[in-house]
């Protein structure tokens, strides 16, 4: 996307144009109206007697609606505007937009008013990778309304556009001949739908009526029912605000649970389900938003794998990837139905059933999803473990479509050897059995406390263990004094130091002697850009400050590490993670991206972009969240809620009143006294 | 004939035959096929009743008869023939992917479980 265009959204559709309103997409300029994966409108150009307008400002109204103010001609300080021309837009199944005119000039004026309309219908996947159609595109005029339409066999995706007052269909478009008195204003209204047909189609609420009456509200109920934060440190409440703001934007509502959202993965090209995404958002979430996890879990429960399935690395009891419904996946020529090919989803489906129970103490969605619980842990132990050599590994089986790397760190080079050599397959990622060890710990309780299952509970533990011990013996790489990136196909530790310890300490599976050498490689300047943790140290032969997992700083990955430091007892290096990446924010406008680049803080003085496809992304919107939980300390324990501050003296103190839970409803306070090294100066510049 | 081979579809559902798959669910299905007929499915935690009739049920699946039989027979993709616009799915739709579970994935697709080295 580029930096100059304009994103509303509203579940699975999202609107991208310029900052004039038009969409005019190109191989390069993604823009468009995009619903359930497909373009249903790739040109929505307004031109007045022949002409685009021009921009004079935009205004993101909401992350449903925004405004355009425009005029003719670029404008200058010595030839005003006659006229005025205003767009407002409110997306919702579509979108709806009106359009005033108003004449400023005491004269008569006559106007051409036109919009040109068309519709590509690219699948996203085309969109990104640029393909061809193999349908047949149509268009008609139906009852009134321009009809947009593509069909291949019996797939039909139309784009239904109303205008009131009734416009002049023509080819090309909608166009009025308006006359205008002096100081007269003329509007106008469009509606368009997007229609997929079938089980696709759903009676979506419509917004737009009145974007800042009843509807608005609705929109934004996660918001304004989220815990109040108050911290003398005003970026971090702007940070908070807009991650609230942000996840709320981000929610997605499940076909299979159509009146609940689950967190999508990002804007634009992640409005979907996604297994881990959508996991560990929700966890993050907790203690702000806890119905998120709910419909996550019962959603992806609902989709667990049931069969073996080569085209999209399906097995029994594996908890989805990602799931679309465009054209492509609807023709099988991407496996996204949905595609399984993801080895940490399935343990963190297991973590996050039994953490939302122990928030929410809302023990009858545990006992409902007993049976795929158990299905999920019979995989870790069956297909997930390839070879039986007790570690979950991963190597795809759609060779063609599927992803080489089936980890958090899922780009095709993340796996590298210290000397910078690509890991054979198939691959056990360290983190990927932390989160088998923390599944089993935690299912064991479960087990016990809830599925009547005493056996299991103790089996579970005992396998816990075992693994465990045997992880901290095959991952441990002695020489270097830290844990294996991953063990490749032949066994060898893959012996990079990266990001991923950080998430053992999460888990919990490093002994604590390991766990104090990690903490100290984590806070190293190999591994510490200053602003947070690279995802792979500088010190190694693959790290690149600019490349996607070999050395860019990920928020999310950094919430997690810093939740591991806090379990571990390493207060001060969990509040410096949290409040490195806090500060970081100031520079993204409180919205943190999913990576930035991982040039040492000393240098650069401020954290570099990274040329991210996704914003907001759903995990880096989540962060602030869990190190919110992180630096006050926040633990369920029975059905109280524990509050153990350890804050930087820079942000002062915190409040966040109303945490909803098993407990009710409580509030947690917290001073700064913790000492932390940051980089003051130039953060107080970017706030 | 395709309108025959449905119908053997759902007679050779026994009365209260056990689905270990579908244990826990209740619920009930019609599948409307075009050319063969309408046929009433409840499932009773995991035990399934069938027969010929146009009752209503929580989750309908309508689609031509070749489409339905490929789809029982694992030669089709329930979820992308509906995608495609092949077969139509209303209602309770946690119930079709139940349905889902039940039936191949599709032409091609099927693959056997890797034996581990003992």
């Amino acid at each position: 996307m580029s930096a100059e265009s304009v994103s509303i959204l509203d579940g699975s559709t999202f609107v991208v144009s310029d900052r004039r309103g038009d969409i005019a997409a190109t191989p390069t300029e993604t823009t468009g109206l995009f619903h359930a994966d497909t373009r249903f409108l790739s040109r929505w150009v307004l031109t007045v007697n022949g002409v685009r307008l021009n921009s004079l400002s935009t205004d993101d109204i909401d992350y449903f609606a925004s405004q355009f103010f425009l005029v003719p001609g670029t404008g200058t300080v010595y030839v005003d505007s006659p006229l005025s021309v205003v767009r407002r837009r409110a997306v919702g199944g579509g979108f709806h937009e009106d359009l005033t005119i108003v004449n400023h000039t005491p004269d008569e004026m006559d106007l051409d008013v036109a919009i040109e309309a068309d519709a590509d219908f690219a699948d996203i996947f085309e969109v990104k990778d640029a393909l061809s159609k193999k349908g047949e595109h149509y268009r008609k005029e139906q009852g009134g309304s321009l009809v947009l339409g593509y069909r291949r066999e019996r797939f039909i995706r139309e784009t239904h556009i109303r205008a009131e007052p009734p416009a002049r269909v023509e080819n090309g478009g909608l166009r009025y001949s308006i006359h205008l008195g002096p100081h007269q204003e003329w509007n106008a209204r469009f509606d368009v739908e997007a229609r997929s047909g079938g089980m696709l189609e759903r009676k979506l609420p419509r917004r737009g009526d009145e974007p800042d009456a009843e509807s608005g509200e609705a929109a934004r109920k996660p918001v304004t029912a989220a815990p109040a934060l108050i911290c003398p440190w005003r970026p971090l409440e702007r940070t908070y605000r807009r991650s609230l703001i942000d996840l709320s934007a981000l929610r997605f509502y499940p076909l299979l649970a159509p009146n609940d959202a689950l967190p999508a993965a990002g804007l634009p090209w992640f409005m979907a389900v996604f297994g881990r995404d959508s996991i560990l958002t929700s966890f993050q979430a907790l203690p702000f938003a806890p119905d998120l996890a709910a419909t996550t879990l019962k959603v992806l429960g609902a989709r667990q794998g049931t069969r073996y399935d080569d085209f999209r690395d399906e097995e029994p009891g594996k908890i989805l990837h990602e799931s679309r419904s465009g054209e492509m996946t609807a023709f099988e020529e991407r496996p996204h139905s949905p595609y399984f090919g993801t080895a940490d989803a399935t343990p963190l489906f297991l973590v996050l059933l039994d953490e939302y129970e122990r928030w929410t103490g809302n023990g009858e969605l545990v006992r409902g999803l007993e049976k795929e619980a158990r299905a999920a842990l019979r995989w870790i132990d069956e297909s997930g473990d390839r070879d039986g050599d007790g570690y979950v590994e991963y190597d795809r089986r759609n060779k063609e479509t599927g992803l080489e790397n089936q980890c958090w760190k899922d780009s095709w080079d993340s796996i590298r050897f210290a000397d910078g050599a690509l890991a054979p397959l198939p691959r056990a990622t360290c983190e990927i059995q932390g989160y088998v060890y923390d599944a089993k710990r935690r299912c064991a309780r479960l087990a016990r406390e809830f599925w009547n299952d005493p056996d299991l509970a103790g089996r579970l533990e005992r396998e816990a263990a075992e693994l465990k011990q045997r992880f901290n013996r095959d991952f441990w790489v002695e020489e270097r004094g830290f844990f294996a990136l991953a063990l490749d196909g032949e066994k060898r530790r893959v012996d990079s130091l990266t990001s991923n310890i950080g998430h053992l300490l999460w888990s919990g599976i490093a002994e604590p002697d390991k766990a104090e050498a990690c903490m100290r490689h984590l806070m190293s300047d190999a591994l510490f850009s200053g602003w947070g943790v690279r995802t792979m140290a500088s010190t190694e032969g693959g790290y690149n400050p600019i490349g996607y997992h070999v050395g860019t700083v990920w928020p999310h990955d950094n919430s997690f590490i810093a939740l591991g430091l806090r379990h571990y007892g390493y207060r001060s290096e969990a509040a410096r993670v949290a409040l490195g990446i806090l500060e970081a924010a100031n520079f993204f406008n409180h919205r943190l991206p999913e990576a930035f680049a991982g040039y040492p803080r000393n240098k650069t003085r401020f954290p570099v972009e990274y040329p991210t496809a996704c914003s907001p992304q759903a995990w880096a919107t989540g962060a602030p969240l869990l190190f919110l939980r992180s630096l006050l300390g926040l633990e369920p324990v029975g059905d109280h809620l524990l509050v153990d501050p350890a804050i930087p003296k820079k942000l002062e103190r915190i409040e966040l009143m109303g945490i909803p839970g098993r407990w009710g409803s409580a509030d947690a306070f917290g001073r700064g006294l913790l000492e932390v090294e940051s980089g003051a100066d130039a953060v107080e510049r970017a706030i | 004939m395709t309108d025959n081979a449905c119908r053997e579809v759902f007679e050779n559902l026994k009365e209260g035959q056990f689905n270990p798959l579908l244990e826990g669910v209740n619920g009930s299905y019609r599948f409307d096929i075009k050319g063969a007929g309408s046929w009433h499915v409840a499932v009773e935690d995991g035990r399934i009743y069938a027969r010929e009739s146009d009752e209503s049920a929580e989750c309908r699946i309508e689609c031509e008869a070749e489409d339905f039989l490929l789809i029982i027979q694992g030669q089709r993709n329930l979820i992308t023939a509906a995608m495609q616009g092949r077969v139509s799915v209303s209602g309770d739709l946690a119930l079709a992917q139940k349905f889902h579970g039940l039936v191949g994935a599709g032409a091609g697709q099927r693959a056997q479980p890797r034996s581990k080295p003992s």
